[in-house]
């Protein structure tokens, strides 16, 4: 069986300002696959409580996009891929030209604007992404259309982000696995891998969301994992070993 | 004016992809339905026989004498529940009962809306939840028990501002999370076709003004929380010679960094789905309004109003608190009549201005003031 792909998103400056460069560092040690990088936002409209509160805590402890920007450029992986999440308010205020071209600088392809719409993306911005290189990656959940699936696909570099159900990040302790439509997902020939996010919280969990799919992103999960007490480096460690054993 | 959810650059539908069945659903049963006659039969007869409407346009004889003009008031405080917003949520009530729906999710400022929509389902008998910030559940305690006794479930929000813009969150995270139940929005913001759909809903208000008055007035003012109450007296006169004038909240001044004009502080940007001006940071985070009206304490604005500020066919100040307080403390002395804390800010608009003797006025007094009885016993030393 193929080896799944690991996504571990979190929250730019929490649990500090300054946590992000050691965060990076520790998971492209630790081979992750895919780093998800939140750009906290006031109003993250898509996520659940423990991202809410770690937005919260990152703008409170100052952290602003140019900061950002500024600590992944000191960072270079070595194996994890970068993608950055952003709300579209976020990009669009920061200006958006500006926004790829500092993507670009810091080396990332892709970016994750969860409440920008396929067709508004293509008439308002595909010409800038294409410009600086950079690939949006869309979501689609048990309730898109298989046609729509198929569209998100092709327009979604390099994975296609499948919600496990209809949900907020990380709301539900339970993990629910519409088998159905993951079976149906897995019979289409799609160009991109699928990885499946939401409600992952641990091995288990894992393993029965990319039964029928490439990889899985974990969020929430991790973010009570660095938001933890003790050693950042040793928990992130222990919490990807758990999931990579 | 309109096309595929935009007021001129402003509106879209900045969903989550997890949203778009739920509002592409919404768009086609809305299109479908506000042009049956049997919807909207049953729509006007419920404004009649339940709201009560036509509601007056009633002259203000010691109002006028006070200002040197001739000022009508539309009386949406004799609506059924106190305010306006009874007009829209029996229009969207409908659109759930015909779409089979079985639970309603609202947000709400003032409580006037989650009075509204509890109102309306405990009339068809569907359960509904309603989110209203802490603040506001404290500021408008009156409210929050109508709704319980009226069967809703009031939850409260409890992060950001705790008032109506994370209420509004809140409600759009609960619809995610519950895709099956729909989303009553009390106000002319949000996804298209929300703004569309509200402002359709409440143009009743206008429609009637044009009736009862027979001619077309010179000022027509309205305060701006949302804006679906000032959307819905602007409506039919929109391109005619009225001025239209929309009042927001100045809460302690335009400049005191407590306040939420947003059209004198705000950018364009997203806020709740909506590209529209809203009040941020240069990095796009949301900034805090203030105002003594929940109603009005909301950074955010409806497209169509921003739209109309840009293309200069309404023009919109701001009224502080302290201004709206004597404004209501005026018309309750001159007309008998206590505002809500949102309509006075519309009230106090008078104050500003220079009239003519025979210039026409209509003031859109859009709720009654029982919910602030606190606010103003605290404020006015009653
Ligand atoms: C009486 C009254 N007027 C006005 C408003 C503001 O809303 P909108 O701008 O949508 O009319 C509210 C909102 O709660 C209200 O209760």
């Amino acid at each position: 069986m193929k080896r799944k792909l690991l996504n571990i998103y979190f929250t730019a400056g929490y649990p500090k300002l300054d946590s992000t460069i050691e965060i990076l560092k520790t998971l492209d040690e630790a081979e992750v696959d895919f780093i998800e990088v939140g750009i906290p936002y006031s109003d993250p409209l898509a996520d659940g409580p423990t991202i809410q509160e770690s937005s919260h805590r990152a703008l409170k402890n100052g952290i602003n996009i140019e900061t950002i920007f500024g600590q992944l450029r000191r960072y270079k992986c070595s194996f994890s891929e970068l993608i950055i999440m952003a709300y579209y308010n976020s990009v669009l205020t920061f200006g958006m030209g500006r926004f790829l071209k500092e993507c670009k600088e810091a080396g990332i392809k892709s970016l994750i604007i969860p409440d920008l719409p396929l067709e508004e993306y293509q008439v308002r911005h595909q010409a800038d992404f294409l410009r600086y290189g950079v690939s949006p990656v869309f979501l689609v959940s048990p309730s898109t259309e298989t046609e729509r699936i198929e569209l998100l696909a092709n327009n979604s570099q390099p994975f296609l982000y499948v919600v496990s159900s209809s949900s907020t990040t990380g709301t539900s302790s339970k993990l629910e696995i519409d088998r159905e439509f993951f079976e149906n997902l897995n019979a289409l020939d799609l160009p991109v891998p699928c990885l499946t996010g939401f409600n992952i919280s641990d091995k288990e969990s894992f393993e029965r969301a990319t039964k029928f799919t490439d990889g899985g992103i974990i969020g929430s999960a991790f973010i009570r994992c660095i938001g933890a007490q003790g050693n950042l480096k040793s928990n992130i460690q222990t919490f990807i070993s758990n999931f990579k054993s | 004016m309109i096309s595929k959810g935009y007021y001129g650059n402003y509106g879209g539908a900045f969903i989550p992809e997890l949203l778009r069945p739920n509002v592409v659903e919404l768009q086609k049963a809305f299109e479908t339905l506000s042009t049956q006659e049997a919807f909207k039969t049953e729509f006007y007869s419920l404004l009649r026989d339940y709201v009560g409407r036509p509601t007056p346009l009633y002259k203000a004889n010691n109002l006028s004498e006070r200002f040197g003009a001739q000022i009508y008031l539309k009386r949406e405080d004799l609506c059924h529940t106190g305010a306006h917003k009874i007009n829209n949520t029996l229009g969207q009530i409908l659109l759930a009962k015909h779409m089979g729906k079985r639970h309603v999710i609202a947000e709400t400022g003032a409580g006037q809306h989650g009075v509204a929509t509890a109102t309306a389902c405990a009339l068809m008998d569907i359960p509904c939840t309603v989110y209203m910030g802490e603040k506001d559940i404290a500021r408008q305690a009156p409210n929050v028990a109508r709704m319980k006794m009226l069967g809703a479930e009031v939850v409260a929000a409890t992060s950001g501002s705790k008032t109506l813009k994370d209420a509004t969150n809140e409600a759009i995270r609960a619809w995610i999370n519950r895709p099956d139940a729909y989303y009553l929005i009390g106000s002319v913001v949000g996804p298209h076709p929300y703004p569309e759909m509200v402002a359709y809903f409440q143009s009743v208000i206008s429609d009637e003004i044009k009736k009862q008055l027979n001619q077309v007035p010179d000022y027509i003012i309205a305060c701006v929380g949302g804006g679906s109450n000032a959307a819905g007296a602007f409506y039919h006169f929109i391109d005619s010679e009225t001025q239209l004038i929309g009042v927001e909240a100045a809460g302690e001044g335009v400049d005191s960094g407590k306040s939420a004009a947003t059209l004198a502080l705000g950018t364009p940007g997203v806020l709740h789905a909506s590209y529209s001006y809203m009040m941020q940071n240069e990095d796009g985070q949301v900034l805090e309004p203030h105002s003594i009206s929940a109603g009005l304490d909301y950074p955010g604005i409806g497209p169509l109003h921003a739209h109309l500020f840009e293309t200069g066919k309404a023009q919109f100040t701001a009224i502080t608190d302290q201004e709206a307080l004597d404004a209501a403390l005026q018309l309750t002395r001159l007309e008998g009549i206590i505002p809500a804390l949102e309509s006075a800010h519309a009230m106090a608009q008078l104050d500003k201005m220079t009239f003519a003797a025979t210039d026409i006025v209509v003031v859109n007094l859009s709720g009654r003031g029982d919910k602030d009885m606190s606010t103003y016993s605290k404020f006015l030393d009653l």
